[in-house]
């Protein structure tokens, strides 16, 4: 799969690019939610997995912009966040996203995430 | 580390008490497991605890419950999962649409997650439930498993495992613990203690029984034995449930497979 992170903190982006690359997953990185929403209009990805706090804009924001735009509105979200209460949960569902990682998270919850994903995307194929 | 005879003792008890099998080579698993016990207890290492759990026979609830193994997921294998709530739940809601009445055992249920993703399965099938007597028995031989799994209450690692965020956000809620399973999915289930090597004393039959990821830790004459104590529980039209790595082959002549794409469900065979 293509996957597009979009993550201020470079720490965990290079880990999560290092595990999913183990996977043989194609990694792009963002750093911040502007420059990887002009990415994805070019440049379809299969999967984005999206922080919640973004220098100039916030995850939800993005996410709905990812979803109002033909162009890049059915890539598949997850949001990894610490955030962890229930409104915050339905506000991004409510905004579009497809699932959610809740930091910290270990590489067998990643992994579990991106199979769900996985399978959405098989299904609505 | 080449067993003592305590140690061999000690796996003679443990398999005596409840059926696991410990291979020559466990000393380490032992240790490991039973490391804060044994300093609680002031005993000095595998060798002597032989000796003091025959003194104190009240303490080996304790040290099978360290022994044995309570990890679980929710939907723990989703392709059984799928065929549950796409195939046997639908068989089972149409062929007890008489009398309305569906009751399933989820044996060795460790801290919950597999009975309450059984229920789950249920309530998205949208029936008017309050027509319905539905029961999901949930038994696990530790006291600290079923309490843990009763109380319903998980931290973030547990529900992202095998919980997609759509059922993590309608069957649970958050409180100051962690996630806590909604009481409409709690309600369907009832926690008890039962020790699977022990003569079934249930008297009441069950339509499908749930018994996965255990049969592994038992040694053949055992897994016949439940098996056959399993298919005295269920009716001619009963579901049994096994683990992925599970397989009745060799075991009981008593189950014909599913269908021939979910290789862990079975159903009772036509005579």
């Amino acid at each position: 799969m293509k996957i597009l992170l979009i993550d201020d903190d470079t720490a965990l982006l290079s880990l999560l690019k290092d595990i999913l690359e183990e996977y043989d997953h194609e990694i792009i990185q963002r750093e911040n939610a502007i420059e990887a929403l002009e990415y994805l209009k070019r440049h379809p990805c299969d999967m984005v997995l999206l922080d919640w706090f973004l220098p100039h804009m916030t995850g939800l924001e993005f996410l709905t912009q990812l979803r109002l735009d033909p162009r890049t509105s059915s890539a598949f979200v997850v949001m990894v966040t610490g955030n962890h209460d229930m409104a915050a949960i339905r506000e991004a569902l409510g905004c579009g996203v497809d699932e959610y990682l809740m930091k910290p998270f270990t590489k067998e919850m990643l992994l579990d995430k991106m199979a769900m994903v996985t399978k959405k995307a098989l299904l609505k194929k | 580390m080449t067993d003592t005879a305590e140690l061999t003792d000690l796996r003679q008890m443990i398999k005596q008490k409840c059926g696991v099998i410990l291979e020559t080579d466990s000393h380490l698993f032992l240790q490991t497991r039973l490391h804060s016990f044994l300093l609680f207890h002031q005993i000095k290492d595998l060798t002597e605890l032989s000796s003091h759990l025959k003194i104190y026979p009240e303490h080996f609830d304790e040290v099978i419950d360290l022994v044995t193994t309570h990890e679980s997921l929710f939907f723990r294998d989703d392709s059984f999962f799928k065929t549950f709530e796409e195939q046997v739940l639908p068989y089972f809601f149409e062929a007890r649409r008489q009398d309305r009445r569906l009751r399933i055992w989820s044996a060795a249920c460790a801290h919950g997650q597999e009975p309450y993703s059984v229920a789950m399965c249920i309530l998205n099938h949208k029936l008017n439930f309050s027509d319905w007597n539905i029961e999901i028995l949930a038994t696990d031989i530790s006291k600290n498993a079923t309490a843990k799994a009763r109380k319903g209450v998980y931290t973030h690692f547990e529900v992202q495992r095998g919980l997609s965020l759509l059922q993590l956000s309608e069957n649970f809620e958050k409180s100051e613990e962690g996630w806590k399973i909604l009481d409409k999915i709690s309600r369907l289930v009832r926690f008890e203690n039962i020790n699977l090597i022990e003569p079934f004393l249930q008297k009441s039959s069950f339509d499908i029984v749930f018994i996965r990821n255990v049969l592994i830790y038992f040694d053949t004459e055992t897994k016949q034995r439940i098996l056959a104590g399993i298919s005295s529980l269920l009716p001619s039209d009963g579901c049994l449930g096994l683990g992925g790595p599970e397989t009745i082959l060799g075991l009981s002549q008593n189950f014909e497979a599913w269908d021939k794409n979910t290789s862990s469900l079975y159903r009772v065979k036509k005579i």
